[in-house]
This record gives structure tokens, C-alpha cells and sequence, in this order.
């Protein structure tokens, strides 16, 4: 599965990316701006069990920034590792999909400002015995594949052995049923599974040391969309300031939601470090 | 009708199936072939409709060199059964037959169709006419095989051991029938090992052994 | 388990359908059962071109067969899915990608089936073909095709079998299909894995259970038809 993953990305390489004309331009034209999402992260992008439609903090910043430019909303529900092969190939106008800002990925996509920071922590199995971040060491972490997490494990904790796997949940079953010993997860999701299990067998404890990385979430735009990677960035400037951000955060992850967050960030460019 | 002129035939492996073989089939007449196995009647046989390509002489049909004439059309001139009975398995008996009429004679659908079951009735299989050929015995398979043979309406009809595959009291409905065709007058040259057959049925025997003609005398001159 | 499927049962059965792109159990059929009827036609011109063609064309359709073969479906399912635009010029759908590229795959298994059942024809009904008169298209298409496909049924069945579990690879292109709709439920629930994947093998295990069974009454039938 990821040998295949990874020679797929090496056929990715030698392609050349479709040519088009302005693409704020085509999207205005078309009437309808078109958000890449993953469709299966909890809270960001995923279905609502009622009306089986896709939903989240990332589903309502794309409606809020197509209606800035005037334009209809649609979604298109991609995998993780096409996320950004996808964007290049035209298949649709931005990513709004957790996209955490890393030096690799800025190579190939433009970053709009923030629109979410979280802290990547991680989590162990309160029964494991492990406390710190260095008892970690040579023991076996899992996160999701191709996600900012694995990334920040890879970095952050060499000494560890990193299993990836498909989604969040799958990860976190590696966990519970011992196969690693703890996951590299956002500090929201991680809280929500605290919360899932407490009391129960298979408890988690997150390991507040300090965070691996902290990971700016930004719109991807496709490289060299100078025109609408402005027009996002305007949009984005606009819902902070007339208050909508503020609502949707709470939605989610404010005080409407289990979460009680305040906003701790401001709409920025991402620090490129 | 058919002439066999020095007809010769050698296997790749160098071994002689047929040497010069001379022989005349006169319009209507039924000729046996007869003879040990291995002789080579099979091969004579199939040297009509070229399922055997002959390597010296030739055989010709009503004055013309069997090689000139198409494939397609030189079968159809000339009918052909087999001792092994190759109904096609996946179709019905009338199926058989209008699967020939239709896609070798050029008939219409609904022709194929009419004239099949006009050959069923005649070879006395018409209520067995939407069978498949598993659910057929032996001797009722070769009659529908002959009709499927007759369908065209060849000039010649040519049988190799029709009877010998059959259990032997199927071995009459077939024999009948071919009694009657050769009433009719059709041409016909079959393979043989039976005499009784041969007596009831041919003009004339014709006895091959390896590989050469060494015998030909009128059937009933034989049973003496 | 119960629990979970009264919650997500449409989610699973249509996916997000009519609020997004239909999906889930029917996608998977449709996945299916599209690309097999269309793989069937080239699969048998592969395998007539592999017993019947030419030394070159034999060659070349056995070279065809042999390189699909050769390549794992996951990566044939990506290689299709990004190279196809750029080859098209345009983009292609998931399920469209998906089943090109299971047309394509399944046309490569399905010939050999599909050979092996021309094989199996025993001479004597082609030289009965060729001795009434029938030239080579009408022995090829009245007689030795119909016989093939009669005996290979089965086992086009047990292929379509085959066919409906590798739709599951499809949600790594973000198809829509019974896997994806699984996805989709685990991140609905988070913790909850273990029991939607068993829910999701039950439902495999039903949808291919009822195939064989098909394909099982399928055989029996023929045999009766043969025998009366």
C-alpha cells in the first residue's frame, strides 16, 4: 500500500500540470468555487450522520469564502496523499483540507493565511507507563499517512518507529489495541478521543511536555494563482473581520461546541520556519 | 461425378497414406469404403472437401480440380458426417441444422428455420427438435447430424463410419435412413467396416488397403 | 454493530446521495457490474486474438495480457487516475477512472477465462463447423464463442466476485463506494473502527455470498439443461 503510494508519487513528478488561464478568472466564469476536502476527519470535514452531507469547520470556511467571491460553494472529496497531486492537475480551485504548512508541500502549493492552528502532542495509553516524550524513544508511534503528524513524529521523535495508517480512527485503534504504544495527533482531536475513553479500558494520557510541531493550517492554492490566492486571502481578511470566523470557530471548536476553545490565532501569513 | 486420378498423400512423417489412387463415383451411385483401419479410407474420404489436402493427382468434382474450386463453396457442394457426431453442444437439434442453412446457405431466418424443421421430419427426429444434443441418444444425434449434412442439399454425401460409434441397436434408424437417400438417388461415399451395411446399402465396394485402391466390385457381386 | 448500521444504513447503502454524489453499496454494484460488461466484449477479443490471430497478433494481445497481470490493480488505479488527464487533457471523475481501470484489468483475467474455454472445445465441432461450409467469422461467433462463454460462466460469476471486492480500492481515489461510506462513518464515530470494518465485511461477505450462490444455481442449471 505505501510502496504503491510512494511509486505513485514518483509517476506524479515527471507529469506536467495542466495549463489554464487565470483561475480566478475561470472560477468567477464558472459561477462556483471548488473545495478539495478529505471528507473523513472528524470535526473539519466529515458527514453528518442525519443528512449524510458533508460538514465542518473546513466545509464552512469554504462557504464562507465563495461567498465573498460571490461564487457557489461545491466540494470534492479526495484522499490525503492526492490532495495536492489533485490541486495541480486542476481538478478542483483550493484545498480546504487541514492542510498544515511544511517546507515540501509549500514547494509544490501556495499557502493562503492562516485559518487554524493546532499543536501536534502526543498521546499514550494511560496503562503504558510512559511519561515523557524520551521514554518514547525506539518505542513504535502510529499517525495518519501522509498527514502533518507523521511528519511532525518523523522530526520531532526519530527515535521512535512511526506506523502510518489510512485515517484517524485506524490510527487510533493501533493504539488501543496495543500495536503502538501512542499516536501523533492535533491536540482537538486528541482531546475529543481523551474524552471517548476516560474511565474506560484503554484510557489515553496526552503528553503535555510540549507540542511536536505546531501546524499552521492554510488554503492551499495551486502555484503561481497570484490573482486568487489574493482574492482567498481578502476573503479570509473579511470573515475575521466581520465576525463570521469568530461564529464558525465557535461552532466547532468555541464555546458552541465540546471543545470550549478560545481563537488564539489571528488571520496571518503562516511563519515559514 | 467424382474422380479420383493418382491420388497420393504422405504424412509429414514420411509415412504413405494414400498411393496412387484412381477410382470414378457415377452420379447416384453409393460407393463403401472398406478395409483394415489405418488403410486409408478416412484420408480418401476427406480428400472430397479437402479437410486432407492430396500431394500428387487430384480429385475432381463433376470435371473440376477440387484445389480450384472455394473452400467454402466446395463444402457446401459436399456433406459431410462424422463417425464422432459433432452436433454443435450448445445448440438444439433445429438449431443444428438452421445454423448451416443460415450462416453457409445464405437463407433468410425464418427460411432457416422452416427448412430445419422440413429436415428434422425427414430423418424422423421432428419431436425431438428442440432438444440439446446431450439430451439426444447416439443414433437420434446422427441423424440430425446427417439432415445438418443434407440441409444444403450437396451433391455428394460423404459418411465416415456413421454407425460405428452407435450402440447397436441404434445402428438401424440410421441405416434406414441412409437406405432412403440412396433411393432417392443422392451420391454418397462411406467409410465403412460393416458388410451387412454395405451390402444394404452400396453399388459398390471399394477395398483400400495401405494406402491403394486393390479392390472394386459391385456390393452385390461381393456378398456372394 | 446493530446500533451503527441503524444510524449510517443510507450512508452505507447510497452514500451521500441526493445531498452529494451517489455512493456507498450501490456505487460498488454499479462499479461492478459496469466495468465487467464492458471488460467482457474486449475480453473476448483478447482471447480470440490470442487463439485465433496471427503469430504477431497472438503475441501482441499475450504481451497485453502479461504486463496487466504484472502490475498490482492499486497502482494501476493511481497510474490511471493521473495520467489519464493529462493524456485526455481533461480531468476524470473517480468512478470513471476506477472503472477504466478495472476495464482494463479485469479485460486481461476475463480473456484468459475466456481462452481457456475456447481451448476447451474439442476439435471435432470446429472441423464439423469447417466441413459444413461455415467460413472462419461465423465458426468463430456461432460456434466456438457461445461454447466458451457457456462453459466460463461460472466462473465469470466467481470474476465478478473478484471484480466487486477490488471496487474497494477505489476509495483511495475518494470513489465513493461501500469502503469509502465505511471511512466516512469511522469519522463520524472516531473510536469505533473495529466494529465498522466488521460491519463493512458483513456486507461484502452478503453482496459476494449471494454471487456464488448465484453462481452455484447457475452450474446446476447448465448441467440440468445439458442432461434433458
Amino acid at each position: 500500500m505505501k510502496t504503491s503510494l510512494a511509486i505513485a508519487a514518483l509517476f506524479l513528478a515527471f507529469l506536467p500540470a495542466a495549463a489554464s488561464a487565470d483561475q480566478l478568472d475561470d472560477v468567477k466564469a464558472k459561477g462556483e468555487l471548488v473545495c478539495g476536502t478529505i471528507g473523513t476527519v472528524p470535526i473539519f470535514s466529515f458527514q453528518s450522520p442525519t443528512d449524510r452531507q458533508t460538514v465542518g469547520y473546513d466545509i464552512d470556511i469554504c462557504n464562507a469564502v465563495a461567498a465573498q467571491l460571490k461564487v457557489k460553494p461545491s466540494l470534492k472529496l479526495v484522499s490525503g496523499p492526492a490532495r495536492i497531486p489533485e490541486l495541480t492537475q486542476n481538478r478542483y480551485d483550493i484545498i480546504v483540507s487541514t492542510l498544515g504548512w511544511t517546507k515540501e508541500r509549500a514547494a509544490q502549493v501556495d499557502y493562503s493565511d492562516v485559518y487554524w492552528v493546532s499543536n501536534q502532542y502526543v498521546a499514550v495509553r494511560s496503562d503504558s507507563g510512559v511519561g515523557t516524550l524520551a521514554a518514547l524513544s525506539g518505542r513504535k508511534l502510529s499517525a495518519q499517512s501522509a498527514s502533518t503528524s507523521a511528519l511532525a513524529a518523523k522530526a520531532a521523535l526519530p527515535d521512535s518507529e512511526l506506523l502510518t495508517f489510512e485515517d484517524v480512527p485506524q490510527s487510533f485503534l493501533a493504539v488501543q489495541q496495543g500495536k503502538t504504544v501512542g499516536i501523533v495527533l492535533s491536540e482537538l482531536m486528541l482531546e475529543r478521543y481523551r474524552a471517548e475513553t476516560a474511565g474506560k479500558p484503554g484510557a489515553i494520557t496526552i503528553l503535555r511536555e510540549k507540542p511536536l510541531m505546531i501546524e499552521y493550517d492554510g488554503i492551499g492554492v495551486r502555484k503561481g494563482e497570484v490573482r486568487l490566492l489574493q482574492a482567498v486571502n481578502d476573503a479570509l481578511h473579511a470573515i475575521e473581520a466581520s465576525g463570521e470566523l469568530d461564529r464558525i470557530f465557535d461552532r466547532w471548536l468555541g464555546k458552541d461546541s465540546e471543545f470550549k476553545l478560545t481563537r488564539g490565532f489571528k488571520v496571518a501569513p503562516i511563519p515559514q520556519t | 461425378m467424382i474422380r479420383f486420378e493418382q491420388v497420393g498423400k504422405t504424412w509429414r512423417d514420411g509415412s504413405a497414406a494414400l498411393e496412387a489412387v484412381d477410382g470414378e463415383v457415377r452420379r447416384g451411385e453409393v460407393v463403401a469404403l472398406c478395409g483394415p483401419s489405418g488403410a486409408g479410407k478416412s484420408t480418401l474420404l476427406r480428400t472430397v472437401n479437402r479437410l486432407v489436402e492430396v500431394d500428387r493427382g487430384r480429385v475432381v468434382l463433376d470435371g473440376t480440380d477440387v484445389r480450384r474450386l472455394r473452400l467454402d463453396r466446395l463444402r457446401r457442394r459436399v456433406g459431410f458426417v462424422f463417425q464422432s457426431i459433432d452436433l454443435f453442444r450448445h445448440l438444439s437439434a433445429v438449431d443444428n441444422v438452421a445454423l448451416i442453412l443460415r450462416r453457409a446457405g445464405g437463407l433468410s431466418r425464418g427460411e432457416s428455420r422452416q427448412r430445419a424443421e422440413l429436415w428434422l421430419d425427414r430423418v424422423g427426429m421432428a419431436d425431438r427438435a428442440g432438444s440439446l444434443p446431450a439430451a439426444l441418444s447416439g443414433g437420434q444425434q446422427q441423424r440430425v447430424a446427417i439432415a445438418r449434412a443434407m440441409c444444403l442439399d450437396p451433391e455428394v454425401l460423404l459418411l465416415d463410419e456413421p454407425t460405428s460409434a452407435l450402440d447397436p441397436e441404434l445402428v438401424t434408424g440410421v441405416r434406414t435412413l441412409l437406405r432412403d437417400l440412396a433411393a432417392r438417388g443422392t451420391t454418397m461415399i462411406v467409410v465403412t467396416h460393416e458388410a451387412g451395411f454395405a451390402r444394404g446399402v452400396a453399388d459398390r465396394l471399394w477395398q483400400v488397403t495401405n494406402g491403394r485402391l486393390v479392390a472394386d466390385r459391385p456390393a452385390r457381386e461381393a456378398a456372394a | 454493530m446493530i446500533d451503527i448500521l441503524s444510524d449510517h444504513w443510507l450512508i452505507l447503502l447510497i452514500g451521500q446521495y441526493p445531498h452529494g454524489p451517489l455512493g456507498g453499496l450501490a456505487m460498488t454494484v454499479i462499479m461492478a457490474v459496469t466495468s465487467l460488461a464492458l471488460a467482457l466484449p474486449l475480453a473476448l477479443a483478447i482471447a480470440v486474438a490470442r487463439t485465433e490471430g496471427t503469430p504477431r497478433i497472438a503475441r501482441a494481445a499475450q504481451i497485453f495480457v502479461d504486463l496487466v497481470r504484472a502490475i498490482p490493480l492499486l497502482m494501476f488505479v493511481f497510474w490511471v487516475y493521473f495520467a489519464a488527464p493529462v493524456l485526455l487533457g481533461r480531468p476524470i471523475g473517480g468512478v470513471a477512472t476506477m472503472i477504466a481501470a478495472l476495464v482494463i484489468y479485469e479485460s486481461s483475467y476475463l480473456s484468459e477465462i475466456v481462452r481457456a474455454g475456447i481451448e476447451a472445445i474439442p476439435d471435432g465441432q470446429i472441423e464439423a463447423a469447417r466441413s459444413l461450409g461455415l467460413r472462419r467469422w461465423p465458426i468463430l461467433s456461432r460456434v466456438v464463442l457461445p461454447q466458451a462463454l457457456q462453459a466460463s460462466a461460472p466462473s465469470l460469476i466467481v470474476q465478478l466476485n473478484s471484480t466487486v471486492k477490488e471496487t474497494s480500492l477505489a476509495f483511495v481515489i475518494s470513489a465513493p463506494e461501500l469502503t469509502f461510506s465505511a471511512t466516512q462513518i469511522n469519522a463520524v464515530l472516531m473510536t469505533r473502527p473495529l466494529k465498522v470494518f466488521a460491519l463493512l465485511a458483513a456486507v461484502y461477505f452478503c453482496l459476494c455470498g449471494s454471487l456464488s450462490l448465484a453462481a452455484g444455481l447457475m452450474e446446476t442449471q447448465f448441467r440440468r439443461r445439458r442432461a434433458n
